[in-house]
């Protein structure tokens, strides 16, 4: 189970702050002005957590491959990497929104 | 290396490896009695047949006549195009062409093409058997073969859909297509992607629990990194198309309003879904393309794979962030400006882990020494087309560009590059290479090269000039043209291009014909010197033994593998408990878990395919009594199969070599049935919340219309038996010791489902909400009916374990079928809740 989440657990998280960026776009389009900066405050936060955990798997993974297991670093490695990677690209696709309001 | 002992994910103690390769000499006759139990099809049962050397390769034949019927289609479209104003297909028929063209292609041929792929090469390459559910497999296979030509043949009635491959409403629905082509078009693919489900369920199990010894992740192949990632997107994905093709179907026969605008509905829901799918789907096709391109190109370039596990990750990263593009094909649409830019970014996200895999076969192409034979060829050929066709993509990601370029011919040369390098010149390479593997003969080296040369020109000659006749402004989907405005020219060629292409596939149908001898006692053997468990020398069982791996290229590094496991020195060198069985393993370290037993060939399978389709088909002729009746029998047959299941064997353990004992009954999350039943589960929980997504986006096309929910009482008894039923099923695996009341528990518990199921639509219907009406009725009934749907085929489990009872087979010695139908149950409980509490509280909840 913990090779799993680690592996998948940072994608995992930025599907679902793709999901809730998605959600919270489409409700700024429809809502009124007032309510446009909460909204936009929200996705930051949101982005923030999810990045933050997403280093944090990162980091974890980073320390397990010292203490390689029975498939040696190779899981380690790869769920590290894949943390990165789902990190930067949280990033990535808040920052259209983010950038604009 | 230092430190503690690396933990076990089992508890197996992995020092029980060192044990292998045993010593001495096998006892007489064993090899004698594993050929006699995998033994051959005799006269009718090659329709039977249940091992994967048959059944993949029927597979894949199948997929590769769809390709040439389509190809076929393709050609007739050329003909006509080649001149301006011929008079060669009328409109209509060209509309029906480019229809089928465009689904027999993507659903009908890439689809199951990769997936044959996976059910022929994946137990080799794993060190299996077979699949975990060879049946599984076999009725995939039948149901598509048939699916497949009946709704190909509809072309030669006219009926054939002609709305394109994405079938968008208004212009699909009964309005502007009366008649029952676009039926057709819904049912035949909705049925299709069930058996891509069920494909894609018994890879994933495969994959995960049926690997060599010592096949940890680190050393699994990466062609099985790739089909992994691939199922594991097929089961996110379609439920998306599933539930559109329903939605829309529901609305074409009893008229609920989903895409109808004028009651509520809204056709941008049909895009929302389709191309959730729809684009995922370029990557479904893709990947297990590249995962045979990385498994090759080693091959031929005599290396191991450069950054496999940077590969591995891309195949990860591509499987994730392919589901954030979707709308991406709705740019001009008119969507709210800021999704717009996340799906753009997303879409230009998307291209890296394609970057890092194109890459790392150059790499390995420049680190190695390359041999220009026939996968080799097809090899290079497809990483220059699939680039430029990546090119043109990133070009189309650019909003702007696309609203320039949509709807023309440069997206079907685009879209031809990608498909045709991406996964078509891949599918012939690896054709070529895993040949040998099952025939008696290699193909021809010679005939290959014509073939690819052939292929690869006419490739170029008919879609490079297409990106110019799209930018002079030709729109696609068009019968005919007038002259004078120059695109004769670059049609012209396009068409010769064409034939060019198709020359150099029936050169390869000619060298097919003369070489492919499969099904025989010798096999052509490793000819391109590959390093996976699949070149290992091999009969109807596979390999003789089962090898404890200790290398990502076990052939190349591991001495005299190919001898010690012929001679039987390692895993199940014989049949221990006298029948067809392999050996299941844990899905991280692939520690032995236990013996699985398989079943031998029945044809009850092959009826349940047929009742199957005809359950979808007659439904589509508007046969409705002839149709319950096919699918009353289907769910016969599907019962009759699983009846033998789930029968402990008198040997509670088994040596399976070298003295290691292992169970021959497993139960829970160690179990084969286990993985595939979360599987499905995973499969109707997407439904579930792409229909939550429907319900949400349509009350937010128009809020006013919503109306209020019924009263309170209903929702408090409807969960009390949701939340009572689950948790009876759920229970009863605990009750085993009394066997009546564990199967009193199940059907209680089904019954109580069944009640919350009715008063939940019992009171929508007292508060007079019709499914007709308005877009919340249809979507609440929608969500019921899937609901309904569950409940149905929990009661018919409730009453098989109630049979299974009277004939004792419910006890403590058997606990797998009470806990996976119970496992059904408490999921049909949770399901039912979700759908009522968000009709119920949405948007009602909010104010
Ligand atoms: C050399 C072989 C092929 C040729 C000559 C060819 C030709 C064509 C032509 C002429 C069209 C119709 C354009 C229009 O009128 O808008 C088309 C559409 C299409 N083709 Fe192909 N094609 C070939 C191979 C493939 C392959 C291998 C695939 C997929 C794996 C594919 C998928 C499609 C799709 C999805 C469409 C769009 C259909 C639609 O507009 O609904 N084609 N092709
Ligand atoms: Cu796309």
């Amino acid at each position: 189970m913990n090779t799993w989440l680690s592996l998948l657990g940072g994608l995992a998280l930025w599907a679902a702050h793709f999901l809730a960026a998605y959600a919270i776009a489409s409700l700024v389009d429809i809502s009124s002005y007032e309510h446009q900066a909460p909204l936009t405050w929200l996705l930051a936060g949101l982005t923030l957590a999810c990045v933050l955990a997403a280093v944090a798997l990162a980091v974890r993974a980073w320390r397990a491959s010292r203490r390689p297991g029975l498939g040696g670093v190779f899981v380690p490695r790869l769920s590290a990497l894949a943390s990165t990677l789902a990190a930067i690209a949280i990033v990535w696709q808040s920052a259209p929104f983010l950038w604009r309001h | 290396m230092n430190g503690p002992p690396t933990p076990s994910e089992t508890g197996f103690d992995t020092a029980l490896y060192e044990r292998f390769p045993t010593k001495g000499r096998r006892p007489k006759g064993e090899l004698e009695q594993l050929e006699a139990i995998w033994c051959a099809p005799r006269r009718w049962e090659w329709i039977t047949v249940i091992n994967n050397n048959y059944v993949g390769v029927y597979y894949v034949g199948a997929a590769m006549l769809f390709f040439v019927l389509a190809g076929v289609l393709a050609l007739l479209m050329r003909t006509q195009l080649a001149l301006p104003m011929q008079g060669v297909l009328a409109q209509e028929t060209y509309n029906q062409i480019f229809t089928m063209h465009g689904t027999v292609m993507m659903f009908l041929f890439a689809v199951p093409a990769v997936e044959a792929l996976g059910v022929l090469l994946l137990p080799q390459m794993l060190g299996a058997r077979d699949l975990p559910f060879p049946r599984l497999s076999a009725y995939a296979f039948w149901a598509y073969l048939i699916g497949g030509l009946a709704f190909f043949c509809s072309l030669f009635f006219g009926l054939a859909p002609n709305g394109g491959w994405f079938m968008y409403p208004p212009l699909t629905s009964t309005t502007y297509s009366p008649g029952i082509n676009a039926d057709f078009w819904l049912l035949g693919i909705g049925f299709i992607e069930i058996s891509a489900i069920a494909g894609a369920i018994e890879i994933i199990v495969g994959v995960l629990k049926t690997r060599a010894p010592g096949m940890t992740l680190d050393k699994l192949p990466v062609f099985a990194w790739a089909m992994l990632v691939f199922a594991g997107m097929i089961i996110i994905a379609f439920p998306s198309v599933i539930l559109a093709t329903t939605l829309l179907e529901l609305e074409r026969a009893l008229g609920w309003p989903f895409f109808d605008a004028t009651r509520g509905g809204d056709p941008m829901l049909w895009q929302h879904l389709f191309w959730f799918f729809g684009h995922p789907e370029v990557y479904i096709i893709f990947l297990p393309a590249a995962g045979a391109m990385s498994t090759i190109v080693p091959a031929v370039a005599r290396t191991p794979l450069v950054g496999h596990w940077l590969v591995v990750l891309a195949f990860l990263a591509t499987g994730f962030i392919s589901f954030g593009v979707w709308a991406h094909h709705m740019f001009t649409t008119g969507l709210p400006g800021v999704s717009v830019g996340m799906f753009s970014a997303a879409s230009m996200a998307v291209s890296l882990p394609a970057g890092v895999q194109v890459f790392s076969w150059i790499a390995t192409v420049a680190s190695g020494r390359m041999k220009f034979n026939a996968p080799g060829l097809f090899v290079l050929g497809s990483l220059l087309i699939f680039v430029m066709g990546g090119l043109t993509g990133v070009m189309a990601a650019m909003v702007p560009f696309d609203w320039q370029a949509h709807d023309t011919y440069f997206i079907v040369a685009h879209l031809h590059y990608v498909l045709i390098g991406g996964m078509v010149f891949p599918l012939f390479a690896a054709i070529y290479y895993w040949t040998p593997m099952v025939s008696a003969h290699p193909l021809s080296e010679r005939l290959g090269r014509w073939t690819f040369g052939l292929m690869f020109a006419g490739m170029h000659l008919a879609f490079l000039p297409m990106h110019l006749t799209g930018l002079m402004g030709m729109p696609r989907r068009v019968y005919t043209y007038a002259a004078g405005r120059d695109w004769e020219w670059p049609n012209l060629i396009s068409s010769i291009g064409a034939f060019v292409f198709a020359a150099g596939v029936l050169i390869w149908v000619i060298d097919m014909i003369r070489n492919f001898r499969p099904f025989g006692f010798s096999e052509a053997g490793n000819v391109y010197g590959g390093g996976g468990l699949e070149w290992l020398p091999a009969g109807l069982y596979s390999t003789r033994s089962i090898p404890v791996v200790t290398s990502l290229y076990p052939l190349w590094d591991q001495k005299n593998l190919a001898r010690d496991v012929a001679a039987g020195r390692y895993f199940l060198p014989g049949a221990p408990t006298g029948g067809r069985e392999t050996l299941v393993t844990s899905p991280v370290n692939a520690e032995p878990q236990h013996l699985l037993r398989m079943p031998i060939p029945s044809g009850w399978h092959v009826w349940a395919a047929v009742f199957t389709a005809g359950f979808f088909l007659l439904l589509t002729v508007q046969a409705y009594a002839a149709s319950v009746l096919s699918g009353v029998l289907a769910i016969v047959c599907v019962l009759r199969w699983c009846w033998f299941l789930d029968h402990p064997l008198p040997q509670q353990t088994v040596d399976v070599g070298a003295g290691i004992e292992l169970p021959t009954y497993a139960s829970g999350s160690s179990s084969t049935g286990w993985w595939a039943m979360v599987v499905t589960l995973v499969v109707g929980g997407m439904v579930l919340a792409m229909s939550v997504f429907s319900y949400v986006f349509l009350w937010s096309r128009s809020p006013d219309t919503w109306r209020p929910p019924p009263d309170t009482t209903s929702l408090a008894v409807a969960t009390a038996s949701a939340i009572g039923g689950g948790a009876l099923a759920l229970l009863a695996r605990r009750q085993l010791g009394r066997p009546w009341l564990a199967t009193a528990m199940v059907i209680a518990g089904g019954a109580l489902l069944g009640l919350a199921f009715g008063v939940d639509l019992s009171s929508w219907r007292s508060i007079g909400l019709s499914p007709q009406a308005s877009a919340q009725g249809a979507i609440v009934h929608a969500i019921l009916a899937w609901q309904g749907f569950f409940v149905a085929v929990a009661a018919i489990m409730a009453l098989y374990v109630l049979l299974r009872r009277l004939y004792g087979y419910v006890g403590p010695d058997r606990p797998a079928t009470i806990e996976l139908v119970g496992l059904f149950l408490a999921y049909t409980a949770g399901q039912g809740l979700v759908g009522l509490y968000v009709t119920r509280l949405f948007p009602a909840g909010l104010a």
